[in-house]
């Protein structure tokens, strides 16, 4: 009998000084997907080497612009927030010629609307590269962007590094986006 | 929102396909992973709970056929019938032909929801609802998941739509040009207004074209079931086809993904086993993990339906060695060999889920019904019958225990109250083997009694032994939930139903032992009590979840109030029946 009694406040005693012991344990378990390394620190996540059809009608390869912050952008001259931050973009591409190519890639199926909205907005820089994909096969068919506008923001050493769904919280030229972007240099 | 889906629906191609030659059993199909209810999980197991959710049926031999059939050939899936409405008035609400069985397809089901649409707008906002508009509200469900399968992938299936100039015939082939069409249509509403016999041939297509890809699109609105495409930009994050396209989180690895899907649902229209095959492997590879397999082979090999037959078998033999005492081997190896499977089937579901076995209702059952069995082996050598009571009791278990789940998911997430290992690890399982040795302790007390009603002389040491084990794991056990009480809601003791329930036991079980002790029961008052025990633990266990009452919440459940009651009822009189036959033959005995 005593030894049963031993043995009963021997179990209580052992599983006070066990709680004790987990109460100062880490946190619970409270994930129960398994979480991959974000998309800049996953092997592989190289943007794809997109072939590129120029406006004057030649070709590149994105991995061209390989060294330099490259933000590829995918718009229309239809699409009225694409609109409002074109000037944007043309003002950011100045502020930083060597560092960064802007390169955005228009889903116009009216070439003559696409001119009329170039000229109008004028001279663009040297580091403001526009491609047209009509039939999307490098929008929709290689990065799946339906919406417009969509900019991804891709490093130096070509590693996409952020997505910018719409317009982003402040201008493409604002002080913040400039120092965002040479982060990624 | 029904009949922009059915819209929707039948502009999928409708031209004549060859027969399905695609075998999807075997292929890396079953082990895509989709995220569902919190987890990440093959598709063979989250084809398994949508089934039996959808359409009250649990899939022999798994679900992966069914679920391909709907996401890849919809028009096929909503003409098979799926649905089952026993219920006469319900389907005479909804207008059903009469037929045996009363399997109804997503059509006609369709069609007979329709105008009562208000209806269940209304009734899903009502408590106290008739067993008839419950079930109306739960097909409603089954048909709203359906339609969400069904439109999973119909942004990548053949179209009955043409537009001279695009790459193909599906949604996306002719995205491209919807915004050329959308903007004519504009044009020409203003220039010729609605009216189409005004319109050209050519007007005509355009707008008609305008209409049904706007008809695709606004029907894939909130579809998000089928997650099976992992997002790039927030880790961890799963979406569903539509869902990536519409909320912006497409990237290079989902356009790889679902350019393999479109592979998947051309292989399986074109009947091409080989194109399949690859592209079920390309998508379950880079995301599969051996935890997935694991739970696959779980689900195919099913332990716990195996544990069931062998416990039944253990009980016939058991039964058969009153007579035979040669049988009491055979079913003593049939008992332990449903253990071991039993326990390899609890091991699965602890590193599938990775947390300890016992969280939720049914999970309880489960442990119950092993320890019942285990306990069996080991006090019940000699004892045919409480072994084959036993065995019975675990067969029974595991039977009723899928009528548990409502959502059809057997392995579900934890809620967050639970989510701490150490309590699940102690409180929960010692509890609940307490359960199962109250249980234990009342079958051998029945047996007892039945027993002394035959005029056979038995020992009450088996029914006492179990009962002090029941009472050491019932009292630590509740002393352990205080404690986590005390943790997680800041109090020791609440007078929860289920804190009273586990009191109660207690309470039962320390009664009866001192009115033993103290002379004031005699065997026979003693083993009544102690076969009292098994009401006791039914309400404390099941009956206090009716309650829909305390912060318990996890094992709140309904619907199973008459078959609680009715087991109260006849175990009472069972046990008094016993009682009154043992006192007659004692009497007899004595006179």
């Amino acid at each position: 009998m005593k030894l049963n009694i031993a043995l009963a406040a021997g179990a209580v005693l052992l599983t006070v000084a066990a709680t004790m012991m987990m109460d100062g344990a880490g946190p619970p378990k409270i994930q129960s997907v398994p979480a991959p390394a974000p998309a800049y620190e996953r092997a592989g996540q190289v943007a794809p080497d997109a072939p590129l059809t120029l406006r004057d009608g030649s070709t590149a390869q994105l991995h061209d612009y390989k060294g330099r912050v490259v933000i590829l952008n995918f718009w229309a001259s239809w699409c009225v927030p694409c609109v409002v931050e074109y000037p944007q973009m043309l003002r950011l591409a100045a502020a930083m010629p060597d560092e960064l190519v802007i390169v955005a890639v228009s889903v116009d199926e009216d070439s003559k609307a696409l001119d009329r909205f170039l000229a109008k907005n004028g001279p663009r820089p040297a580091n403001v590269i526009i491609a047209t994909d009509p039939e999307r096969k490098v929008t929709q068919g290689l990065f799946q962007t339906v919406q417009y506008p969509e900019s991804y923001l891709i490093d130096s050493a070509m590693v996409l590094r952020e997505k910018v769904v719409g317009t982003p919280p402040y201008a493409w030229d604002d002080a913040a986006m400039i120092a965002r972007l040479k982060a990624l240099r | 929102m029904m009949r922009v889906s059915i819209v929707a629906l039948f502009m999928l191609l409708l031209s004549a396909l060859p027969a399905r030659a695609v075998e999807v059993r075997g292929t890396d199909f079953a082990v895509i992973p989709v995220l569902h209810e919190g987890r990440l999980k093959p598709m063979d197991s989250f084809a398994r709970a949508l089934h039996w959710r959808i359409t009250g049926r649990q899939a022999g031999g798994g679900a992966d056929p069914w679920l391909a059939e709907i996401l890849f050939d919809p028009l096929v899936a909503a003409e098979r019938p799926q649905f089952d409405v026993r219920n006469p008035e319900l389907a005479a609400m909804l207008a059903l032909p009469q037929r045996k069985p009363p399997r109804y397809s997503f059509a006609e089901i369709s069609e007979g929801l329709r105008p009562h649409a208000a209806t269940i707008g209304a009734l899903a906002r009502q408590d106290n609802l008739s067993k008839t508009q419950e079930q109306l509200l739960a097909l409603q469900q089954a048909v709203i998941d359906y339609t969400q399968l069904m439109r999973s992938f119909s942004m990548s299936l053949p179209l009955a739509v043409v537009w001279p100039g695009a790459q193909g015939n599906t949604y996306l082939d002719m995205l491209p040009h919807a915004q050329a069409a959308r903007d004519k249509t504009a044009r020409l509403a203003r220039a010729k207004g609605s009216d189409l016999t005004k319109y050209t041939d050519e007007e005509r297509a355009t707008a008609a074209f305008s209409f049904q890809m706007d008809v695709i699109r606004e029907a894939a609105d909130g579809n998000g079931l089928l997650r099976v495409i992992p997002s790039s930009w927030e880790p961890g994050l799963w979406l569903s086809p539509w869902a990536v396209l519409q909320s912006g989180q497409g990237s290079p690895e989902s356009a790889q993904a679902m350019a393999q899907w479109q592979a998947m649902a051309r292989a399986w229209l074109d009947g091409d086993q080989g194109a399949f095959d690859r592209a079920a492997t390309a998508l379950s590879a880079p995301h599969v993990t051996p935890r997935m397999v694991m739970e696959r082979a779980y689900n195919v090999f099913s332990p716990l339906t195996l544990a069931l037959g062998l416990y039944g078998m253990a009980a016939i033999m058991a039964l058969l060695a009153a007579r035979r005492p040669r049988w009491m081997m055979a079913a003593m190896i049939a008992a332990g060999a449903g253990v071991a499977v039993h326990a390899v089937g609890m091991g699965l579901r602890i590193y599938i889920l990775e947390r300890p076995p016992v969280g939720t209702l049914y999970e309880s059952v489960l442990f119950v019904a092993l320890v019942a069995v285990a306990t069996a082996l080991i006090a019940a050598r000699r004892q045919p019958a409480l072994m084959a009571a036993a065995a019975a009791s675990g067969a029974g278990l595991l039977f009723a225990a899928p009528l548990l789940i409502r959502s059809g998911d057997a392995l579900p997430v934890l809620v967050a109250v639970l989510n701490t290992n150490f309590w699940l690890a102690t409180h929960v399982i010692i509890i609940t083997a307490g359960y199962a040795f109250s249980m234990m302790c009342a079958i051998a007390a029945h047996i007892w009694l039945g027993a002394r009603a035959m005029g056979h002389a038995q020992s009450i040491l088996p029914m006492h032994r179990l009962g002090l084990l029941a009472l050491l794991f019932t009292t630590v056990g509740t002393i352990l939930g205080g404690i986590w009480a005390d943790q997680s809601w800041g109090r020791f003791w609440g007078w929860d139903p289920k804190e009273n329930g586990a009191l109660l036991i207690v309470l039962w079980l320390v009664w009866a032992m001192h009115g033993r002790r103290a002379a004031l029961l005699s065997p026979a008052l003693y083993a009544v009590t102690l076969a009292g025990t098994s009401i006791i633990v039914a309400l404390a266990w099941f009956g206090v979840n009716l309650l829909n009452v305390g912060l318990h919440s996890y094992g709140f459940t309904s619907g199973i109030a008459a078959a609680l009651s009715a087991f109260c009822g006849i175990e009472a009189m069972v046990i008094g029946a016993l009682y009154y036959a043992a006192r007659r033959r004692e009497a007899a005995h004595e006179a």
